[in-house]
């Protein structure tokens, strides 16, 4: 009877599960950020806290531009297979 | 002028598979968009059937394990690979009949391995890669996509959590077009690749193409369009199962579904598993929806999928291993398969107008 370890890339397959938990969790948190930002960003704006409003939107920005990142990432990774 | 002619018929029955992998799986690329509103039904199965058709393009690690890792090609002729199709085939439509969301990889590959054995018995079959490349990952795949998703789902609520609602679910319906669409992209990738390695093997059986070839452009570029054409054309049956049946979504849960479930199938692609993306999603569904409440899960129809997941490989396997029996009475040329097609092209027929006969299930004005 073979071994599963030697049957299945037991390190290939701790790569899939790493990988997976950091860019799903990943990804999703950042956008909830994203949210966050424009949430509170427009609540500010209508308080008329500009600094904040500012604040809140650099913060959805940088978000957004992760999540595209890690989606650009994504489809980069695959091609260079 | 037979083996020409068997092969123009595998190569055709399986771009067929192809479209109903499309077909059968479009729900699980926008089943979770669909159900909380963030995109019109037309225009979501429109959007993933694109991105289906570029997501095509973008590797070849799974198709290479389809064609050399699983069976062994040099035992495996075209009419082993035709009977492996009609099981497959057969068995999509049996589950898309009872709107059961079941694995088109795993439908192929049972097909395959039950047609191999009936004709070359145990040794075509490559053991090790069957248990390393399809069992252990098709374990593996819910368990990390229900986990994933039901982690991201609860850091989401724990961020967003005391935001008004609004523009929460506007912002996750927006997520939900992105997610979606890299979701689109990953089943594009991961499941067109499977018939390319299956007319792969076809074509290095028949001599075609040397042992261990990668696909040509043409059968990249035609499983491409078949898995986008049976997109657009979309199983609305197994969309309501995915959608609405199995647990009600807010669109936080869509958008962690999915993200979760693109993340699951993108990680396992590059590591060359032919992992189920239908598995792998509806396994996200549950996580996104376990998390939030346990009891929100309707258990009973999460039961019955995972009974459609556990039969899949044997019942595949068993019609493909039947098909070739049938192929085999006509002798090796291609009248087993001519014959074989024609039944199984009145079954389609016969299927599809008894299930139009019964009405649809839900319809784009359902969806919207």
């Amino acid at each position: 009877m073979t071994p599963v370890a030697e049957i299945v890339s037991v390190s290939d397959l701790l790569n899939v599960v790493w990988t997976a938990f950091l860019a799903g969790i990943g990804v999703c948190m950042i956008f909830s950020f994203a949210i966050v930002g424009f949430a509170r960003g427009t609540d500010a704006r209508r308080e008329k806290a500009g600094g904040a409003a500012v604040a809140y939107f650099a913060l959805m920005a940088v978000a957004l531009t992760a999540v595209m990142g890690a989606v650009v990432f994504a489809v980069v990774v695959m091609t260079s297979k | 002028m037979d083996s020409d002619v068997i092969l123009i018929i595998v190569v055709a029955t399986a771009l067929a598979f192809d479209f109903t992998n499309g077909f059968h799986d479009t729900a699980n690329v926008v089943a979770t968009s669909i159900s909380t509103r963030a995109m019109a039904p037309r225009i979501a199965v429109g959007y993933a059937a694109l991105l289906n058709f570029f997501g095509a393009f973008l590797s070849l690690e799974v198709a290479a394990t389809i064609a050399n890792g699983i069976v062994d090609a040099d035992l495996i002729t075209p009419l082993i690979v035709f009977a492996g199709l009609i099981g497959a085939i057969a068995w999509n439509l049996v589950t898309w009949y009872f709107g059961l969301p079941s694995s088109s990889s795993h439908a192929l590959i049972g097909g395959v391995v039950g047609a191999a054995l009936a004709a070359a018995g145990p040794d075509a079959i490559i053991s090790d890669g069957l248990l390393g490349k399809v069992v252990i990952p098709a374990l593996l795949a819910p368990t990390l996509a229900f986990a994933v998703a039901g982690l991201s789902i609860l850091v989401v609520y724990r961020i967003v959590g005391r935001l008004h609602p609004g523009p929460v679910t506007r912002g996750f319906k927006v997520g939900q077009v992105i997610s979606g669409g890299l979701l689109a992209l990953a089943h594009g990738t991961n499941d067109a690749q499977k018939t390319m390695g299956i007319i792969t093997l076809a074509l290095i059986s028949s001599g075609h193409l040397g042992a261990g070839s990668d696909p040509p452009l043409w059968v990249i570029a035609s499983a491409a369009s078949a898995i986008a054409l049976g997109t657009y054309f979309g199983g609305w049956r197994i969309i309501k199962t995915m959608g609405s049946r199995i647990i009600k979504m807010d669109a936080a849960q869509g958008f962690a579904a999915q993200g979760s479930g693109a993340a699951v199938i993108l990680a396992a692609t590059h590591a060359g598993f032919p992992l189920s993306t239908t598995h792998t999603i509806s396994g996200a569904v549950m996580g996104a929806g376990a998390a939030k409440r346990f009891s929100a899960v309707r258990w009973g129809v999460a039961g019955n999928i995972v009974v459609a997941w556990i039969l899949t490989l044997p019942a595949a396997a068993a019609i493909g291993a039947l098909t070739y029996g049938i192929t085999r009475i006509f002798g090796e040329g291609a009248t087993g398969p001519i014959v074989v097609s024609s039944v199984l092209i009145g079954l389609i027929v016969w299927t599809f107008a008894r299930r139009l006969r019964q009405g649809s299930p839900i319809t784009a004005a359902e969806g919207a």
